[in-house]
């Protein structure tokens, strides 16, 4: 029976020394996500959506055409024509998936319009809205004026440039 | 009478030597070591959920959320600054309930994926803030944050992608 016995307590003894070799686990069960969305387009058409600044003499100075279209400036110089002034319009093509998401409108660099050689500067391009809030539209608008620099000794003709605007969102 | 009592007397005489056994007894020692468990539990919802955040899928990038809520992309214009989703690391919970620290190892997935319906994108390379290797746990509770790669593949369809990912602590 002693004998017995301690066979008994040695097999114990070994499972007990097995166990604590064994290593115990303990498992966190985490959760992994990510949205793609697709991509916001900025379009502007050059025939329909340019910023205009309309006729004047040559002279004008500082002639400013806000984000509404309206025009103001020009010392005198603004004629009305059949070439409405207008601010540029700009298009935020976008899918359904992005409604809600808030786009930010970066500062617009200066630029130039051009006639041959002859060079006038464009500035103070301003959104209408710095930051667009998109819909379930395929689309959201925003306009951007802008200063036209000095025309004096300038040479009469039709001038045209481009400016960019990038977006981040 | 006579002879019959005394075969009932040896009878009993008989019995009473069978009751007595002989014995003999021996003090056995046991004994066991017993720890209070470690556990790790992820901490759910936006505050606990491993989230790579918006972005666009025009091209390929992969987009790594470290171990402190910090992202990059292999293509940064591909990244959206959602502020309704924002990327997050992944967040657990490790407890030690007993009365001393203890050292273990915490073992990441090598991959895993998010997916949205028929849509799976690759998630790997899983990183941790615990020690690698082994590491000591406190008693009571303890944060670890997993940060890992999400594999963006060029026009992945646009949607919610969801998954799971396992981390086990060994101790």
């Amino acid at each position: 029976m002693k004998n017995l016995s301690l066979l008994s307590l040695t097999a114990i003894a070994a499972c007990m020394v097995a166990n604590h070799a064994m290593a115990v686990d303990s498992t966190g069960h985490g959760y992994a996500k990510a949205k793609l969305v697709s991509a916001v387009e900025v379009q502007s058409d050059s025939s329909t959506d340019a910023l205009n600044f309309g006729t004047m003499s040559i002279g004008a100075s500082g002639v400013v055409v806000n984000h509404a279209g309206q025009r103001s400036g020009g010392d005198g110089y603004l004629i009305n024509d059949g070439n409405t002034p207008q601010a540029a319009r700009i298009k935020l093509a976008h899918q359904p998936d992005v409604a809600g998401q808030v786009v930010t409108v970066n500062q617009i660099p200066n630029t130039t319009i051009t006639d041959g050689s002859a060079t006038i500067p464009v500035t103070t391009l301003t959104p209408s809205s710095t930051t667009t809030t998109l819909t379930t539209a395929t689309h959201d608008d925003f306009t951007v004026g802008g200063t036209l620099g000095d025309t004096t000794n300038k040479p009469g003709g039709e001038y045209s440039g481009s400016f960019d605007v990038t977006v981040s969102y | 009478m006579k002879h019959l009592l005394s075969l009932t007397a040896i009878a009993l005489c008989f019995c009473a030597t069978q009751a007595m056994a002989a014995s003999d007894s021996a003090t056995g020692n046991s004994k066991a070591k017993i720890i209070a468990p470690v556990t790790i539990t992820a901490v759910t919802g936006a505050s606990g959920d491993l989230n790579f955040g918006t972005m666009l899928s025009s091209s390929a990038h992969v987009v790594t959320v470290d171990n402190a809520n910090g992202r990059t992309s292999t293509v940064s214009s591909m990244l959206v600054d959602d502020s309704a989703n924002a990327p997050h690391s992944g967040v657990f919970t490790v407890n030690n309930g007993g009365s001393a620290a203890v050292t273990a190892t915490l073992a990441l997935p090598s991959s895993a994926t998010v997916s949205n319906g028929t849509d799976t994108l690759t998630v790997n390379n899983f990183t941790s803030n615990f020690p690698t290797g082994s590491g000591n746990i406190n008693t009571g509770d303890t944060t670890v944050m997993v940060g890992a790669d999400l594999n963006v593949t060029a026009n992945a369809s646009s949607g919610d992608y969801t998954g799971t990912y396992n981390v086990t602590l060994s101790y």
